[in-house]
């Protein structure tokens, strides 16, 4: 895997943020590489800046200083339009808190993604389809958020994520809303699939016993990535 | 379809349901606005359209005059009947009499018309009832409505008159006999100023009362387009030396018709406003919508989406609500006014006010005329409005950073 160009690198990336008591530094040096195809946990405490480091990864968020490279290209030397082009089909999201949107059905969630790539062709739908049934979600297809339970929409996501075949998946604790029984499905949904899509994932969780299921296991302490 | 239009479309008209309960009510604020504006404009087009044409009927399209009396008129309408753009012209004399009938007095205008041409400028015909133009020779009279029933006249009543000449004669103390006319018809044209003040006679009698000779004091013409009026009005005025004058109906009601205009625009001023409102509650759902979607509008910026393109998901929004508002306040409008003398009736029938139509029967005959200009201009200034009602909130949807907006609890 060493040779292969990583999919994610980042060298050095430190963010602070102006809160009303001062500056907080929230990360101070961030080294993390990604290969191809493989899957790293991040643990942390809360207020660690997890989430921080995935918006920064992503280029949601610029860094105060530091480098960042994706599949080889350094992206802060990118537009801003760049950026956003290549974060939508490159990266794929799972977030704690699903992000429907209410007005979709779950198959309709899935292709919006695909839309703000590019045009939906039929083998879009086609692949929406399978990845909805992949995930359990066969005879919902034409349901509603509102239609489905927490679980329900988690995978309505994870559906949503791999549509356009990205090459990382970022999930911030994508169990956190889930009870455990349905958080662990949703998880072996996640692993499985990231795993036969072949596609690297950044997980951030909280839960030991996960995060023990990824190549890697990392800790963010003190604004720097341990292992 | 680009994304962002469909995700417009779709958070009027969701998945699974017609439309959002924010759709209906701007699309109805807006279809309300241009129903309205559409139904009175129309209206006042059609009364408007009824006034030019009684104001053309009772003036003709051009008139030829120079201020004093003109004694060789048949010169002057053998030249215009030789222009292909004239279709009819007649002389004509005009002034004022004394008018007595059973020791009530008056004073009408007295207006000589030429009955020996096959032509007439003015139809009137149109406007007589108990007599035609056949009935009227130098011994007879035709007396405006208004006039008429001031003074308690009917058809078959004689009347007396007394022309200004006369009273030269009452100077050099000679008996002082009056004309006695018989009223051969009454005529309305629907206009109170000339039906309450006007007596139309022949122009030999209006010639020997003002003792003109064979002179007129005009010459009235009608094109055969009405609309060259002004255009004819203008070439005749360039061609002949003064005094001779060409003054087009609408010099002559130039007052009038900037009433009718003015009144048509300040309805329109009046009533865009309920497009107004409509539009302030639309970019208030708009805004609040930017506000409840906060945090997709961080996941659409997670998954590639520009905040240029962002913002026009609230636009479109705007703009779509003034499209479909108009279209159907249009729908509505014809339709309206397709049925009005229908809903009219029904109107009655429901409140039991079948006798009252009577009293509504001008009602039941509402004038309409569309004009394509009013319909583009009421269509246009909807859909802007609602346009820029959705650019606000396309703003703050658009300055939303995707990261913070995901954050948003
Ligand atoms: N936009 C922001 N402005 C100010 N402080 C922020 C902002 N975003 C995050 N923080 C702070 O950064 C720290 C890390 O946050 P976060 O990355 O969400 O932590 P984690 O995901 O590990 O729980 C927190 O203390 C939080 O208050
Ligand atoms: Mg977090």
């Amino acid at each position: 895997m060493s040779e292969a160009t990583p999919i994610l690198s980042s060298l050095g990336l430190a963010k602070a943020f102006k809160g009303p008591d001062g500056v907080v530094r929230v990360l101070e040096s961030v080294d993390l590489t990604v290969a191809p195809g493989e899957s790293v946990s991040i643990r942390g405490e809360s207020g660690a800046g997890k989430t921080t480091l995935l918006y920064l990864i992503s280029a949601l968020e610029t860094p105060d200083r530091g480098e960042l490279h994706w599949d080889g290209v350094n992206v802060m030397k990118k537009s801003a339009s760049w950026r956003a082009r290549r974060r939508g089909d490159f990266m794929g999201f799972v977030f704690q808190a699903y992000y429907l949107i209410p007005e979709l059905n779950a198959l309709e969630n899935v292709l919006i993604a695909r839309r703000l790539v590019g045009k939906v062709t039929p083998a879009d739908r086609q692949r929406a389809t399978e990845l909805l049934e992949r995930v359990g979600l066969k005879e919902r297809l034409r349901h509603t958020g509102q239609q489905l339970s927490g679980g329900e929409r988690q995978r309505v996501a994870l559906a949503r994520a791999l549509i356009n075949r990205p090459r990382l998946i970022l999930a911030d604790e994508p169990t956190g809303n889930l009870d455990e029984h349905t958080g662990d499905e949703v998880m072996d949904l996640l692993l499985n699939l990231t795993n036969e899509e072949q596609t690297a994932l950044v997980l951030v969780t909280h839960n030991p016993t996960f995060a023990e299921r990824t190549h890697r296991h990392l800790f963010l302490k003190a604004g720097e990535m341990q292992v | 379809m680009p994304w962002y239009l469909y995700l417009a479309l779709k958070q009027l008209f969701p998945t699974g349901r017609w439309f959002s309960f924010f759709a209906f009510v701007s699309i109805v604020g807006v279809m309300l606005g241009v129903a309205v504006l559409v139904i009175v404009q129309s209206v006042m087009n059609g009364f408007g359209a009824e006034i030019r044409d009684k104001l053309v009927k009772t003036f003709g399209h051009v008139r030829i005059e120079t201020g004093q009396i003109i004694y060789d008129p048949e010169a002057l309408i053998e030249e215009l009947e030789a222009d292909p753009a004239v279709d009819v012209a007649n002389q004509f004399a005009e002034g004022m009499v004394l008018l007595q009938f059973e020791n009530r007095p008056s004073f009408p205008v007295v207006r000589g018309i030429d009955v020996n041409t096959e032509d007439q400028v003015i139809p009137i015909d149109d406007f007589v009832w108990g007599g035609t133009l056949d009935d009227l020779d130098d011994e007879r009279i035709f007396v405006g409505s208004g006039l008429a029933k001031s003074l308690g006249l009917g058809v078959g009543d004689h009347v007396e008159v007394y022309s200004p000449l006369m009273l030269e004669k009452l100077k050099a103390d000679e008996v002082l006999l009056p004309r006695e006319l018989e009223v051969a018809g009454i005529f309305e044209t629907g206009y109170g100023q000339i039906d309450g003040n006007t007596v139309v006679v022949t122009l030999r009698l209006m010639q020997e009362l003002y003792a003109l000779g064979d002179g007129v004091h005009g010459v009235m013409v009608n094109l055969k387009d009405e609309t060259a009026a002004e255009e004819f009005a203008h070439a005749y005025s360039q061609t002949h030396e003064r005094p001779l004058r060409a003054t087009t109906w609408l010099d002559a009601n130039q007052d009038l018709l900037f009433v009718l205009r003015l009144e048509k625009n300040v309805m329109f001023f009046i009533i865009i406003f309920i497009i107004l409102v409509a539009s302030f509650s639309i970019a208030n759902s708009l805004l609040t919508s930017v506000v409840r979607k906060t945090r997709e509008v961080g996941l659409l910026g997670a998954m590639g989406a520009l905040p240029r393109d962002i913002g026009w998901i609230f636009a479109l929004q705007g703009f779509i609500i003034g499209v479909v508002g108009t279209t159907a306040g249009m729908a509505f409008a014809f339709t309206a006014l397709a049925y009005r003398n229908e809903f009219v009736h029904t109107l009655a029938k429901w409140t039991e006010t079948e006798a009252a139509l009577v009293r509504f029967y001008q009602f039941v005959n509402l004038p309409v005329r569309y004009m394509p200009k009013d319909l583009i201009i009421i269509g246009l200034s909807a859909i802007v409005i609602s346009t820029l009602a959705g650019l606000l909130p396309a703003w703050r949807a658009a300055r939303l950073k995707p990261s913070d907006a995901l954050r948003n609890e």
